[in-house]
């Protein structure tokens, strides 16, 4: 009974599912502050304060939060606004004064950290 | 003296130029009336939400190229589409848009591949590369998601798992499919090329998909009446030899390790099997690395009570039968896949799946009754509610699933006299649908010859 036991927890250990993800490809379309179940609950939106590009941190002008930007970071330009279509951004889009939308990595509504994805709003 | 082989332009023109216009007009009738007919539907529900989302399912385009949801998601087919169910479409069909919308021509879907085997294109990983980045799969159906989408983690949508943006919940599943298929052009611009769905609308969807289908597993073992049937159960639920249980708990979509039951994510190797079928067809098509990007090679566990009657099977449609979809685990793709090995490695004897082929066939056999029993439960439930203004919706969807379980048990040589039962109950059903208006004391009779042949599978 017990080797049936212990079998079992190394079966679901080793078919351990991974976690659930949101789906990212789409998500580069959704305009800042739309984003189903995240905007406004999990994500921070406001204006970038400052950059240093040594650490790649960006924050907030009241220092409210600051995120990360890491390899995994995906950064979008949301172009909406202009009717035109949203496309991929890099670091150097990542500009003091443009309007954001991080998504922390994980769940939950943090301060800091590496940022999921960023969105960056591109009014032409 | 010989007579002239063609007729003058001057007078064959006219009788052409008739016969030309008396076709187009008898193609715009066919269509009025096909698109007047009620189209099949779930029962009605209470609850307004449910109400909304399903004229949203069914009707709502979000401005954009002309699908809706019930384009790939059809209630008279299950909710999922099929080769066969394709060919019955009007070459008109929003399904069919890049075939007559010259901006998606290209890259929105491989339309060839879509009528072949019913898949769709789905850019997963991305959309900086249209032409070399995408997935074909097949369309999931949308039954029993209450039960069969959650996991510690979090929703699992799609069949990889994270088919939903945002938070991923089923209540933002349509804002993704939205941006995915609805578009009108491949820029994919809100408020240009779709309307992005409104938290409302996301609610009332999202009630609609958890209305659909059973509610709850069943309790297995049944007490089935069939023999072969009968031992695919057995054979289904025993840990040292189907191993089914594993992970479809009761035949459901929610794996069982002695722990919480939930939904979960594998890799059993369907991408590694030979012969696929859309490859057959000379076509390209990328390797699917299913959930996260970089794909990490899983895929999301489907239930399996509807399983007989919405093939083909897995991911990407690559299995044709029910049969064949059981006898893969058999198979070197699975038992050399992640999953297979860790099956194996969970073995005294170190054995994966290994059935022989009468108990390939009893397990796909105990499906079908499964799926049988379903689509009668479905069915009943449906001649109950078939009243007032919908009732010849509600009626064509009892309809077929009728026609569903009678299939079903046909293509396994199952029950002939359960399928006697079942044509009776078409016919009388049938009779309701006529009638105007639709119902009648038919109904009554049809829900009896559905007794009689739910009595005939196993004992209550």
């Amino acid at each position: 009974m017990r080797t049936m036991t212990l079998i079992v927890a190394a079966l679901a250990v080793i078919l351990a599912p991974s976690g659930a993800y949101g789906q990212k490809s789409t998500e580069m379309f959704i305009p800042i502050g739309k984003s189903p179940g995240l905007s406004g609950k999990v994500t921070y939106m406001g204006k970038i304060g400052t950059v240093d590009a040594e650490t790649k941190l960006i924050t907030d002008p009241a220092g409210d939060w600051k995120a990360t930007v890491t390899a995994k970071t995906q950064i979008w330009l949301d172009r909406s606004s202009a009717k035109l279509p949203n496309r991929e951004g890099t670091f150097a889009d990542l500009v003091p004064g443009r309007f954001v939308e991080v998504k922390y990595e994980g769940k939950e509504r943090k301060r800091s950290g590496p940022a999921e994805w960023i969105k960056i709003e591109v009014r032409s | 003296m010989s007579q002239p082989t063609t007729s003058l332009p001057s007078a064959g023109f006219p009788r052409t130029a008739a016969l030309a216009a008396g076709v187009v007009v008898l193609i715009l009738v066919i269509v009025i009336l096909f698109q007047s007919l009620p189209r099949p539907e779930p029962p009605p529900s209470g609850d307004p939400r449910v109400e909304r989302g399903r004229r949203l399912f069914f009707e709502e385009t979000f401005e954009g190229n002309g699908r809706t949801c019930g384009s790939c998601h059809p209630a008279e087919n299950n909710f999922t589409l099929d080769p066969a169910f394709i060919a019955t479409l009007p070459p008109t069909d929003p399904l069919f848009v890049a075939e007559f919308t010259p901006a998606l021509k290209d890259n929105f879907e491989k339309p060839d591949l879509m009528r072949k085997f019913a898949v769709i294109l789905e850019n997963l990983d991305g959309f900086g590369d249209l032409g070399n980045q995408f997935v074909l799969r097949g369309i999931p159906h949308v039954l029993a998601q209450r039960i069969s989408v959650q996991s510690p983690q979090g929703p699992r949508t799609g069949w990889s798992g994270d088919g939903s943006p945002g938070d991923g919940s089923l209540r933002s599943f349509a804002v993704g499919a939205v941006i995915q298929h609805f578009t009108k052009r491949l820029d994919r611009v809100p408020g240009v090329d779709f309307r992005l769905p409104t938290d409302d609308e996301l609610d009332a969807l999202e009630a609609f998909m958890l209305s659909l289908g059973r509610q709850e597993d069943p309790k297995l073992p049944l007490p089935l009446k069939g023999e072969v049937a009968r031992r695919g159960q057995e054979i289904f639920l025993d840990d040292a030899l189907g191993k089914c249980n594993r992970c479809h708990q009761n035949a459901g979509a929610n794996a069982n390790f002695g722990g919480a039951n939930n939904n979960a994510n594998f890799n059993t190797g369907v991408e590694d099997l030979p012969d696929q079928p859309a490859r057959l067809s000379g076509a390209v098509v990328p390797r699917d690395d299913g959930l996260g990007t970089p794909g990490d090679g899983t895929f999301n566990t489907p239930p399996l009570v509807e399983a007989a009657d919405t093939g083909p099977f897995f991911h990407n449609n690559s299995i044709e039968t029910i049969e064949g979809a059981v006898a893969f685990y058999n198979g070197q793709a699975f038992n050399n896949s992640p999953a297979g090995r860790a099956l194996a490695g969970s073995d005294p004897n170190g054995v994966g799946i290994r059935l022989d082929a009468t108990q390939v066939v009893a397990v796909a056999a105990f499906l079908r009754v499964l799926n049988a029993i379903e689509n009668i439960r479905e069915a009943d439930a449906l001649l109950q509610a078939a009243l007032g203004s919908r009732a010849g919706a509600i009626l064509k969807q009892a309809l077929a699933e009728i026609r569903d379980a009678a299939r079903v048990l046909e293509g396994g040589g199952l029950h002939p006299q359960a399928v006697d039962d079942l044509r009776q109950a078409e016919r009388e059903a049938e009779k309701a649908l006529r009638k105007r208006p639709p119902g009648g004391p038919h109904l009554g009779e049809a829900r009896a010859f559905l007794a009689k042949a739910r009595s005939k599978l196993s004992d209550p």
